[in-house]
């Protein structure tokens, strides 16, 4: 099996432990020539730089000052050890699926992995599962059997009702207070502005905040050809729609929807990634580790 | 493929129905769960581009069903091939050949007879021919024929006739003999196609279904014909000094013309002149007739020499120069104002050819009623017995009697013979003036007709006469009763007259109307109403009026054939006149000629403009034509294809409703 089958959701879903399901994705994502995740997160030398006033005495390099006369001082890679706060939203819009794997399936591999990967560095990683409210909450920590609590709550997540954004950040304020990465993974089916007046406690909190947007391929384009009566998940609403208003009008109007949330986010200074359910978890993992690296 | 009731296909349209049910028909959406409804709206498919035919099959079917049913209630009929040779349908020829007497213009005949030869061999195979002859009437020589040698046979048995010819006669007997087994026919009409032959309504020329009309023309424009076509005058020549007979030639041609005429008596020539005849005229001339011999002489006017068309260069009437026919008046006294003033009317009528015998009741016993040629009863009540007997005989053998009441019969109340019931006589009252007037006559009858209904007479009194059955009333009083009431009386004919012939009752023989009431009274009741001194070929000869002694009448025809069998002499009524020339009729009465001549229009060659002719052939090509193109014979009936439609129409209608079910059943949730 090669590795990019490895991260595809289809096959993912057929794995029946999530713990399985993150190490697959993170084993199939770091094998081959990626850099090492030990370069970017452990204390390793980076370079020299010349002395400035204001550095720190501590990071000059004797000996070198001793073999050149030259007073240089040692960079390194950065801080390894942070935290990250995974908020899964669990509502019943999250329950869709065109496919075989639903958007909180999808979201579930992704969290999972991301918690996987976290632990494998050595980084503290907490969960909070919501929909209207507070469902399960795991604060974040780095500890062997952590991850195993985590990925338990993951592999019962279920659909449940509405969902408000709110919530979550209200909890995570008291959950993580220092500094640390805080990734949500939700539908965003509500109003740009609300989300991000949510997601700006956070920012300003000095959080850093990455948004997974997880949209399944029919949501993105229904393509119905014929009329439908389509029922909301989360509210019961029935509305007849044309196939002519589905083809036409509707891929326009989420495509703004997700340009606009994007734009919003990206001007809190959070990031923002747009998961489509139908293509492999790499994406995800991929923008986590960047993100990752930009804010050392 | 045709159709017989083409108009039913409009039921096809129909079809826009389920069409319109698939397309516009508001359905149940399918319902779909689906995350957030946040960024649809709430839009149904208005327009037809929006709109999908569905139900594919379904609707097929259902479109099928209604195109069948259209189909079907239009009569689809599929034509085979005909059994006849190359794909021909047999026809049957249909050769009615002009015999009419203008036909016998130069060689008009031969040329009629040598184009029915060469249709008769000209027949295809498996065609038949039947012949026809036009004159005096449309007679049919043979039955549906191949057999051109029985054809050939009939052809040569004909010969132009004095008769008339008649297109709308043609058209009828065609039409009866095309019927629905016939197939396709086509009408041969040799004929000089003269106009006057066309009907008065064009209407009867048109040709029946499955029939074609093929005209052949003989003769030509320029044929030129000369006729005397009337002939009038004295007739009645006894007693007059000098008869006159007054004749009219016609000129049927373009050129100007000197003709001789002549008067022939008896065959002998009485008379000859010469006159000049412009293109295109009618010129009078008479002759005076001179001395002709008693009894009936047979009168001709002649053309000489004869033209190409010598039928009609002759025109007869019958000379009468015999003996007055003898009336018996009987009255209370012959010195009465009755019988002065019925004598003065009769002698002054114009044709005196009656005279006129008195008597009194006292002198009937001698008197033999049956010499007489009709009886005058004028208010007689009392008649001898035995003359009552031989009256009546006489008259249920034919004879005429007059009975006028007046005061003996009111008193008596009963009509003398008749018997009828007399009423008092009543004062007649108009208003304030005291007498009545004539009512409501009846114009057919002549008698009512030459006395102009009576009206300008004033009736002071009158009897109301009790009407039988059978009996009628020519002439009425204003107030209803009759005045004037016909009796039949076995052959015999007897008029009553409701008021008196004397002018006590009312001032009748004072008024203008009183010779020709008497006159016209006297040919009505003696039969010489029906004798005319010539008719015209097609006429009725009148016998009854000739056997008033009951004995047998004989006729003669032109040619020396008696017309009637022995028994016929007896019984019949009426002879057709058709031949011209002169009949003889021998009865008691002695002998009488009946002149006959040929319809005068016969004489006219001008033929029928050709633009009426193409019109009359497009009768054929409409009703006909299309038609025979559509049913191409009888012997090879076409598929009916309304039996195999309704099959295919109740396949498609049980499919449609397992397919519908099956549909509803999906709608259900089944």
């Amino acid at each position: 099996m090669s590795r990019q089958q490895l991260l595809d959701p289809s096959i993912l879903q057929r794995l029946a432990n999530i713990e399985l399901v993150a190490k697959t994705v993170v084993d199939g994502f770091l094998h081959g020539g990626h850099r090492s995740p030990q370069f970017g997160f452990s204390q390793e030398f980076a370079e020299y730089r010349a002395y400035t006033e204001g550095d720190d005495p501590r990071f000059i390099d004797w000996n070198v000052l001793s073999r050149t006369d030259r007073v240089y001082v040692k960079r390194f890679l950065g801080e390894t050890n942070t935290h990250l706060m995974i908020l899964l939203d669990c509502s019943a819009s999250m329950g869709y699926g065109s496919g075989e794997t639903s958007k909180l399936d999808y979201g579930r591999y992704v969290a999972a992995a991301l918690a996987y990967l976290c632990t494998c560095q050595h980084d503290g990683v907490g969960l909070v599962l919501f929909d209207e409210e507070v469902r399960e909450v795991r604060p974040a920590q780095y500890r062997p059997r952590h991850l195993q609590s985590i990925l338990h709550v993951l592999e019962h997540a279920e659909a449940a009702t509405g969902t408000d954004l709110a919530v979550p950040l209200q909890v995570l304020s008291r959950l993580l207070r220092r500094r640390g990465l805080v990734a949500m993974i939700s539908d965003f089916f509500a109003d740009p502005e609300e989300v991000v007046r949510s997601l700006r406690t956070v920012v300003h909190q000095g959080k850093d905040l990455i948004c997974f947007h997880v949209l399944d391929r029919a949501e993105l384009d229904p393509g119905f050809r014929t009329a439908a009566l389509i029922e909301d998940m989360e509210t019961g609403e029935e509305m007849e729609v044309s196939a002519d208003f589905a083809r036409r009008v509707y891929p326009g109007r989420i495509r703004e929807h997700v340009e606009t949330l994007r734009k919003k986010v990206v001007s809190e200074g959070a990031d923002y990634v747009l998961l489509n359910t139908s293509e492999p978890l790499d994406l995800a993992l991929r923008e986590y580790l960047l993100y990752r690296l930009r804010r050392r | 493929m045709s159709l017989l009731a083409p108009w039913f296909l409009l039921g096809a349209l129909a079809a826009g129905l389920p069409v319109w049910l698939h397309l516009m028909r508001r359905r149940n959406p399918v319902k779909l769960s689906f995350s957030s409804v946040m960024f649809f709206e709430k839009r149904t498919e208005t327009t037809i581009r929006e709109r999908r035919l569905r139900y594919l099959l379904l609707l097929a079917l259902r479109l099928a069903v209604l195109l069948l049913l259209a189909l079907a209630f239009s009569k689809p009929v599929w034509e085979r091939p005909p059994a006849g040779i190359g794909g021909r349908a047999p026809v049957l020829h249909l050769i009615a050949l002009d015999t009419s007497l203008s036909m016998g213009h130069a060689n008009r005949w031969e040329s009629a007879r040598d184009r029915a030869g060469e249709i008769i061999d000209g027949m295809g195979t498996g065609d038949r021919a039947q012949l026809l002859a036009n004159g005096p009437s449309v007679s049919v020589l043979t039955a549906p024929t191949p057999d051109a040698t029985v054809l050939r046979r009939a052809l040569e048995s004909l010969s132009p006739t004095d008769a008339r010819n008649s297109f709308g006669d043609v058209i009828e007997a065609v039409r009866n003999l095309v019927g629905e087994d016939t197939g396709q026919a086509e009408l041969h009409l040799i004929s000089d196609l003269q106009n006057s032959a066309m009907p008065a309504r064009f209407q009867d020329l048109v040709l029946p279904a499955r029939t074609s009309l093929v005209l052949h023309r003989v003769g030509s424009d320029d044929d030129g014909n000369w006729a005397i076509d009337s002939i009038r005058g004295d007739t009645r020549v006894y007693g007059r000094e000098r008869p006159t007979l007054e004749g009219t030639i016609a000129s049927y041609s373009s050129e100007p013309a000197a003709k001789t005429v002549s008067l022939w008596i008896d065959g002998r020539v009485a008379g000859s002149q010469r006159v000049e005849v412009p293109a295109w005229e009618r010129v009078p001339f008479s002759f005076e007739v001179g001395e002709a011999p008693r009894g009936y002489s047979r009168c001709e006017l002649r053309i000489e020499p004869a033209d190409a068309l010598p039928a009609d260069d002759v025109r007869r009437v019958a000379l009468d120069n015999s003996d007055p026919d003898p009336l018996l008046f009987v009255a209370q006294s012959t010195s009465g104002r009755d019988v002065l003033y019925y004598r003065s009317a009769l002698e002054a009528s114009e044709a005196s050819q009656y005279s006129l015998e008195t008597a009194t009741v006292a002198e009937l016993g001698r008197l033999d009623p049956s010499r007489y040629a009709m009886v005058v009863l004028s208010d007689v009540t009392r008649i001898p017995e035995s003359f009552r007997e031989r009256l009546q005989a006489w008259l249920e053998g034919g004879g005429g009697l007059l009975v006028a009441v007046g005061p003996n019969t009111a008193l008596a109340r009963r009509a003398a013979v008749t018997g009828h019931e007399v009423q008092q006589p009543l004062s007649s009252e108009r208003g304030g003036e005291r007498f009545q007037l004539a009512g409501p006559a009846e114009i057919a009858h002549s008698v009512a007709q030459a006395a102009d209904g009576l009206r300008p007479v004033r009736f002071y009194l009158y009897a109301r006469i009790a009407l039988r059955d059978g009996d009628r009333a020519p002439i009425r009083l204003a107030n209803g009763d009759p005045l004037l009431v016909e009796h039949t009386a076995g052959r015999g004919t007897v008029l009553l007259f409701a008021s008196a012939l004397d002018n006590v009752w009312n001032n009748l023989p004072v008024t203008p109307v009183y010779v020709p009431f008497v006159a016209e009274a006297a040919r009505y009741l003696t039969g010489a109403e029906t004798r005319g001194a010539d008719a015209t070929l097609g006429d009725i000869l009148e016998l009854g009026s000739r056997r008033e002694s009951g004995g047998g009448v004989q006729v003669i025809d032109p040619s020396g054939e008696r017309v009637l069998t022995l028994s016929g002499s007896i019984e019949r009524e009426a002879v057709p006149l058709e031949s011209a020339g002169f009949y003889e009729i021998r009865s008691a009465q002695g002998l009488e000629f009946q002149a006959v001549n040929s319809d005068p229009r016969e004489s006219n060659l001008r033929p029928v403009e050709s633009d009426t002719l193409e019109l009359w052939r497009s009768t054929g090509e409409q009703g006909g034509g299309e038609l025979a193109a559509g049913i191409p014979d009888s012997s090879v009936p076409p598929w009916r294809l309304w039996r195999l439609l309704l099959v295919l129409l109740a396949v498609a209608v049980l499919l449609e409703s397992l397919i519908a079910n099956r549909h509803l059943d999906a709608l259900r949730g089944d």
